[in-house]
């Protein structure tokens, strides 16, 4: 029994909840027989994949959903294998070439090439083209990127590309013009609190309009989250209740108690303390971004109008650092020592005015 | 009896250098003084050699002088009673008139000399002359040796005129009778129980003397052991520090018997032949370092000439040989017991005129001296010319009544064959000498009273060399600088003197040293290790003490650089008579090499020896492998375990050699190896031969400013002695000053941990003392690890300053330690290391700059190299679990990781939490929804645990856990991926095969944890299978996509 974001996955393009007419141009896009390179960019949860998905079984049937998985090994010029998982179906073939790091740009050329190179057996019954998914494209080096721009071109006679990206803006500009560009936006908290309640009649469940709300607003509009958060409520507690807890992900918590502790106290002491939780988050994989974001979120509540200007610059600017840098602690410490430093004279000014 | 001669010779010395006794005590300046008092008793033998030389000149000039007793007689009263009277003047002039001394020395000397000699000789023969003038001439001539009184020459030449040519020669006995005086004394040995008395006296007198000169040093700000013990002596302090302080110096004179130096000329003179029972009835006695000759060497010399040898004093001793740092208390007692002290010469001659043959050892020294005489006419000359330098030197040497005795032994040595030659009276100076030995001996034998007078002068010596100065040899070298010959060998100085046999190793002297050990282990080599009676050895423990190595096969010297290893085993086997097959470094000693030429080589014979004097070719090899840690790259590729089998196997003692013991490639080597670490020599042990290069080499050095070359080469002899040879190239004098500034600048750079290197970084202190230069030098002993230290460890420093600042400094050291880290990222991608400068400002210096403090706590390693890895870890669960996943959802790693897998966590986890084990099939539920292995859960748990959370696990009861791992492997879950294990999918049940496969892949998964390499040799492994299987795996992925759809179709 699968999770309920999994479970109510629309699988048909005509069957999706929000962003209909963008549903209904993509189906005819299938329709007209040929298909261009296709850059699907988004934010977490909006669907992108669910939409991809749909799309593929249009245009080659259900068969897509047969799934498989396969180990692929690729060498590197320095003699080093590389292996990659793909899923797979007979039509078409997704990967995620950022799982192996800087040596994407291999899997890139040899995947493309392998894929690109063989003909379609039997043209009556299928497309004459392949599809390959590329997943998190803007997380590819620059170097793929480049690999991927050329073999685009040349074997677009058998084989499309489906890139799927949060954002475009590490996307090379290259790479977009060759793409038909599609944006899945983010569902609104309406069209979330339509589906949560859907959802939640499918399993026979009754969910309250302000729960459903509540969840909608902690999910940032990202609708798995909200089911996610939603089953979660469920399990906790059933019926619901309006004024119902909604359980923050544990790395949550763990940065606003960490700012919490940033603020009660300012001390090389501190630091040290904040250094080793700032490690525990690198080390769980919360993107750096992320990190910064939601602890600048908590710091400020802290701060007043003038000092929050000061933090946001720091914050900015050693986020931008963070960016340049290898060593993401680094930066991250930098800031928290930068904002203790001005949030302890914040405080030292105010107490002594009066 | 005795007190006659006392106060003949007292006589004498009143009429020839009126105070002859007086000056020993007075003449010296304070400096000297002190110097003397301090002085260790390495030094004097040098100084007594010399002393004796002089006085015995002195003596013998009595001893033609007065022929008769009577003369003698008459002649002590008034020398008596004039010494009595003059002693304290004299040291007031001496002490206070040293200025008067230091001009006159500018005035010609030879002709000084000359006159001197004459006035002498004629004092000798006219004893009528007005005792006033002579008593002040002699004085002067005394104190200034060769310092031309006006008074004096005048009075001299007038002599001259009037003395013949036989007074010239006769002076040039005086200068050469000293030597077959000796032997005729060692002739006498009835006169012993004279000599003895005299010894007794002598001895006491010059006590005295030293006495009231420390009294004067007593002033002088200076103090060591000494000197401190000589004044607790006469002031009798409490007791209790006199003993300690007889302890201390009873202690570190035993230092310095370990550490003493071997025999100077060994093995370089001839020993004498004599008649087999020529020493019948005598008995000897050694201390100290003889010059050529060991203690056995001694014994065996002696033995074969029929006397005998002890080593301990006893009255039955009849001589004592005194070499080089004679033990004090063998010294003293023998003194008390009225043993005669002779040198080894005059041991060796003794042996030559007891078996009829005309002695030579002693006048060796004198034919030397005329073998280097034209060199010191040379520098005479330019003495002459050069008014200034004279001045400087006599500035340099003090005055002191041993330099000048000294410089009169100097002169009296150079000047005979000067004379000769100048005054064209004699032109063949060797004749001359042999001619007048015969008359001095005649001489001599005839006069028994010479012999006690002898022995008596040098017991004084003696006695006072004893507390002669370091100094004095300085001063000593000072002086033969001129005798010396200029050599103009243009080796280096590291091969110019190298030692040439064992004996001249530096440091390895010991009776525990190394290089005994090690020739201990050669000789027995062959005992050892071949033959059919060898002895049956055990390995020693590692710990064992004074192994003797004999199990071992090979030999290892480590020891840093200059120390002296290649040499030690060099001519340790050239003493052996082994035959040397030596290989360093730039020799390729691979493998393949060693095997065969190295094998080819030691089953050779050298024929060497046969070609050189026709002895047998020896068939004794010892194998040389210097420089073993240098065996490196591919050349040399698996040197050291073709060396290891070497060593099993070998027939031949070998040698190896290394820097580093500890180099994880001579690890495995220190196995098989008897261990021989050769510290680095102290200074003192340097020390000493360094100053007689640089006599020879004419350099003129303070024993402090070599010192500090010393130090500056950190012990490392070869590197002293290429330093000093450069210091000294443009400028032969060194002074303090440069030697340190030289030394400072040249030190070895020493390498520094990285956790010293972060001491310094913060240390307050240390930025008192170091440039910005050198600060960002403290980054670039490991660039690379450097910045991590830093990050790690400035929150640890206590920064000094301001308690409102602290915040503003960790704040800018933050700021600079991620500036730095920007430049470390431009770095690498890039490839541009010339920002590494920068990088080093940022990331070390400037942090340093604004925590300079100390440290509060401990500096620890930077842990984020381990945080580093458990990251890339959790990322590699995370995308194995993604791709687990996948097929059921659609999110990416991060979202699984953000969203999903707390969610995923909860729906596995609080069946079993809640329901137990009726649970188990609920949760396995959802792990087959999303095609989750066991090991998938494990991780998802890893990745979902927090600091300060509970670990849900931990509530669900072991019996649970462990009907869910049962119920999981039971129910055999059809995936549609293929686990690492492709071989299984051969065997017939599939659900078998899952099982198989869990297992592997948690294997795989634990080896895989931190190691690519294994990974990938793993997956080469089974590549070929995992292809094989493919078309299995498809078919088993339809299935699984068959029942994946199935449920699809249920969700709808």
């Amino acid at each position: 029994m699968s999770l309920w974001a999994d479970k109510h996955r629309p699988k048909d393009l005509l069957k999706v909840d929000y962003h209909k007419e963008q549903a209904e141009n993509l189906k005819k896009l299938t329709q007209q027989g040929d298909f261009p390179h296709l850059l699907v960019y988004g934010p977490v949860g909006a669907g992108k994949k669910t939409r991809v998905m749909c799309l593929l079984k249009e245009l080659y049937g259900p068969g897509v959903e047969r799934l498989r998985m396969e180990q692929m090994t690729f060498t590197t010029p320095s003699n080093k294998k590389v292996e990659i998982m793909t899923v797979n179906s007979n039509y078409h073939i997704e990967v995620n070439p950022a799982d192996v790091g800087i040596y994407d740009r291999i899997v890139i050329m040899d995947l493309i090439k392998t894929v690109a190179q063989s003909q379609q057996l039997d043209v009556n019954t299928q497309r004459e083209f392949k599809v390959i998914v590329l997943t998190d494209v803007d997380e590819l080096s620059k170097d793929a990127q480049h690999a991927l721009r050329r073999t685009m071109e040349k074997y677009i006679g058998n084989c499309r590309l489906i890139l799927c990206a949060n954002s475009t803006s590490r996307v090379t500009a290259a790479i977009r013009s060759r793409c038909l560009s599609i944006r899945v936006p983010a569902p609104t908290n309406e069209e979330i609190i339509s589906i949560l309640q859907s959802t939640c009649k499918k399993e026979g469940l009754n969910l309250p309009t302000e729960l459903a709300l509540k969840i909608a607003e902690k999910s940032d509009r990202n609708l798995r989250k909200a089911l996610l958060i939603c089953e979660a409520c469920k399990v906790e507690q059933y019926p619901f209740n309006i004024n119902q807890e909604i359980p923050l992900p544990d790395w949550h918590v763990f940065i606003n108690d960490m700012a919490k502790e940033i603020v009660k106290e300012q001390s090389i002491q501190k630091i040290a303390t904040v250094r080793t939780n700032l490690y525990e988050l690198i080390i769980h994989g919360i993107p750096n971004q992320l990190i910064f974001k939601t602890l600048l979120d908590e710091l400020l509540k802290n701060c007043d109008v003038e000092l929050k200007s000061k933090v946001v610059e720091h914050a900015a600017f050693y986020e931008h650092r963070m960016q340049h840098g290898n060593k993401h602690i680094f930066h991250f410490e930098a800031f928290i020592a930068r904002f203790m430093c001005l949030y302890k004279k914040f405080i030292e000014d105010v107490t002594s005015g009066f | 009896m005795s007190r006659n001669i006392k106060s003949y010779f007292n006589v004498v010395y009143t009429k020839k250098g009126d105070k002859k006794p007086s000056p020993v005590k007075s003449s010296k300046s304070p400096a000297n003084k002190k110097l003397q008092v301090i002085s260790s008793d390495e030094e004097i033998p040098k100084a007594q050699k010399k002393n004796e030389v002089k006085i015995k000149k002195k003596k013998t000039k009595v001893i033609e002088s007065d022929s008769s007793d009577e003369e003698v007689k008459s002649m002590k009263k008034k020398a008596k009673v004039k010494t009595e009277e003059k002693l304290i003047p004299v040291n007031v002039k001496k002490l206070f008139g040293g200025k008067v001394v230091q001009s006159e020395v500018k005035n010609k000397k030879k002709k000084q000399d000359e006159d001197f000699e004459k006035t002498l000789q004629q004092l000798d023969d006219d004893f009528d002359i007005d005792e006033s003038i002579l008593d002040k001439s002699m004085n002067e001539a005394m104190f200034e040796e060769s310092t031309p009184k006006k008074t004096l020459s005048k009075e001299s030449k007038l002599k001259k005129e009037k003395s013949s040519k036989e007074d010239t020669t006769v002076v040039e006995v005086a200068c050469k009778k000293v030597k077959h005086e000796k032997d005729s004394l060692n002739k006498d040995k009835c006169d012993n129980g004279e000599s003895s008395c005299e010894m007794v006296n002598t001895p006491k007198k010059e006590k005295m003397k030293v006495e009231k000169d420390t009294a004067k040093v007593d002033k002088t700000p200076v103090s060591r052991k000494r000197k401190a013990e000589e004044d607790l002596d006469e002031s009798g302090l409490d007791p209790d520090q006199e003993r300690y302080e007889k302890k201390r110096y009873s202690a570190m004179l035993y230092k310095q018997y370990l550490n003493r130096s071997g025999p100077v000329l060994k093995g370089q003179k001839e020993m004498p032949k004599g008649k087999p029972d020529c020493l019948k009835n005598l008995c000897f006695l050694k201390t100290g370092v003889l010059e050529s000759m060991e203690k056995d060497d001694m014994d065996i010399l002696v033995k074969e000439h029929g006397g005998r040898t002890v080593s301990a004093v006893s009255k039955k001793v009849n001589y004592m040989v005194v070499g080089q740092d004679p033990g004090p208390s063998k010294l003293e007692k023998a003194r008390s017991f009225g043993i005669k002290e002779i040198t080894e010469d005059e041991l060796l001659d003794m042996i030559l005129v007891k078996s009829g043959m005309p002695p030579k050892y002693v006048k060796h020294s004198e034919d030397d001296d005329d073998i280097v005489c034209s060199p010191i006419k040379e520098s005479n000359e330019r003495r002459k010319k050069n008014l200034k330098e004279i001045e400087k030197k006599i500035k340099v040497e003090p005055k002191s009544p041993k330099k000048e005795k000294e410089n009169k032994q100097e002169n009296v040595k150079s000047k005979s064959p000067k004379f000769k030659e100048e005054n064209g009276k004699v032109k063949n100076s060797k004749k001359e000498t042999e001619e007048e030995n015969g008359k001095v001996k005649a001489h001599i034998l005839a006069n028994e009273k010479t012999q006690c007078s002898g022995n008596k002068v040098k017991s004084i010596k003696n006695e006072k060399e004893s507390k002669v100065a370091k100094s004095v040899e300085n001063k000593v070298v000072a002086v033969k600088r001129e005798v010396v010959e200029v050599s103009d060998d243009n080796r280096s100085w590291t091969e110019k003197y190298k030692p040439k046999d064992i004996a001249g190793i530096i440091g390895q002297q010991g009776d525990n040293s190394n290089m005994k050990k090690l020739i201990s282990w050669l000789t027995n080599w062959y005992k050892n290790h071949s033959g059919k009676n060898r002895p049956k050895l055990v390995k020693p423990s590692p710990w064992a003490k004074n192994d003797d190595g004999a199990y071992f096969k090979c030999a290892l010297l480590s020891g840093s650089p200059g120390v002296g290893k290649t040499t030690t085993a060099t001519l340790v086997a050239k003493e052996l008579g082994f035959d040397v097959v030596e290989f360093n470094a730039s020799d390729t000693r691979s493998k393949r090499l060693l095997h065969e030429e190295v094998a080819q080589l030691l089953s050779t014979k050298s024929l060497a020896t046969y070609f050189k004097d026709g002895s047998a070719p020896t068939k004794k090899h010892v194998l040389l492998m210097d420089e073993v840690d240098g065996m490196a790259g591919n050349e040399d590729r698996g040197g050291i375990q073709e060396l290891i089998g070497l060593i099993k196997n070998t027939s031949v003692p070998i040698i190896c050699m290394c820097n580093d013991r500890q180099h994880p490639k001579i690890r495995s080597l220190v196995n098989y190896c008897m261990d021989l670490r050769f510290a680095n020599p102290r200074i003192e042990q340097i020390r000493g031969a360094m100053m007689s290069i640089c006599f020879k080499e004419k350099v003129k050095i303070s024993p402090d400013a070599l010192m500090e070359v010393i130090k500056g080469a950190g012990m490392d002899i070869r590197q002293t002695l290429n330093n000093l040879s450069m210091w000294t190239a443009a400028n032969k004098n060194l002074t303090v000053d440069t030697a340190q500034k030289e030394s400072n600048a040249s030190k070895k750079d020493t390498v520094i941990g990285p956790w010293e290197v972060i001491r310094k970084v913060f240390s307050e202190e240390e930025h008192k003392k170091t440039s910005i230069a050198d600060k960002s030098k403290l980054f670039f002993y490991d660039y690379s690890i450097a910045p991590l230290f830093v990050q790690e460890n400035y929150l640890q420093v206590v920064p000094h300053c301001n308690k409102k600042d602290l915040l503003e400094r960790v704040a800018s050291a933050a700021d600079a330690i991620s500036m730095g880290d920007i430049i470390d990222k431009k770095i690498r991608s890039t490839n541009n290391w010339s920002l590494l400068e920068s990088q080093a400002m940022y990331s070390s210096v400037l942090p340093g700059h604004y925590m300079s403090g100390h440290f509060g706590g401990q500096i620890n390693f930077p842990g984020w190299l381990g945080k580093n890895s458990k990251r890339t870890k959790f990322q590699r669960l995370m995308t194995e679990l993604q791709v687990h996943m996948r097929t059921t959802a659609s999110a990416s790693k991060t979202a699984v990781n953000l969203d999903y897998i707390y969610y995923l966590r909860d729906s596995i986890v609080k069946p079993l939490q809640k329901e137990g084990s009726d649970g188990v099939a609920k949760s396995l539920e959802v792990m087959q929804a999303y095609n989750l292995l066991r090991e998938d859960l494990d991780s998802i748990l890893e990745l979902s645990q927090w600091p300060k959370r509970k670990d849900p696990m931990a509530s669900v009861e072991s019996k649970v856990k462990a009907a869910f791992t049962r119920a999981y492997n039971k129910e055999g879950a059809m995936l549609p991926y293929s686990i690492n294990t492709g071989t299984f999918k051969k065997k017939t049940s599939k659900v078998e095969s899952d099982v198989y496969g869990d297992v592997e892949g948690e294997e795989s998964d634990d080896n895989e944890d931190d190691d690519d390499i294994t990974k990938d040799a793993m997956i080469k492994e089974k590549k070929k299978p995992a292809t094989k299987t493919k078309k299995e795996t498809g078919e088993g992925s339809k299935k699984g996509a068959g029942t994946s759809k199935g449920r699809a179709k249920k969700a709808k």
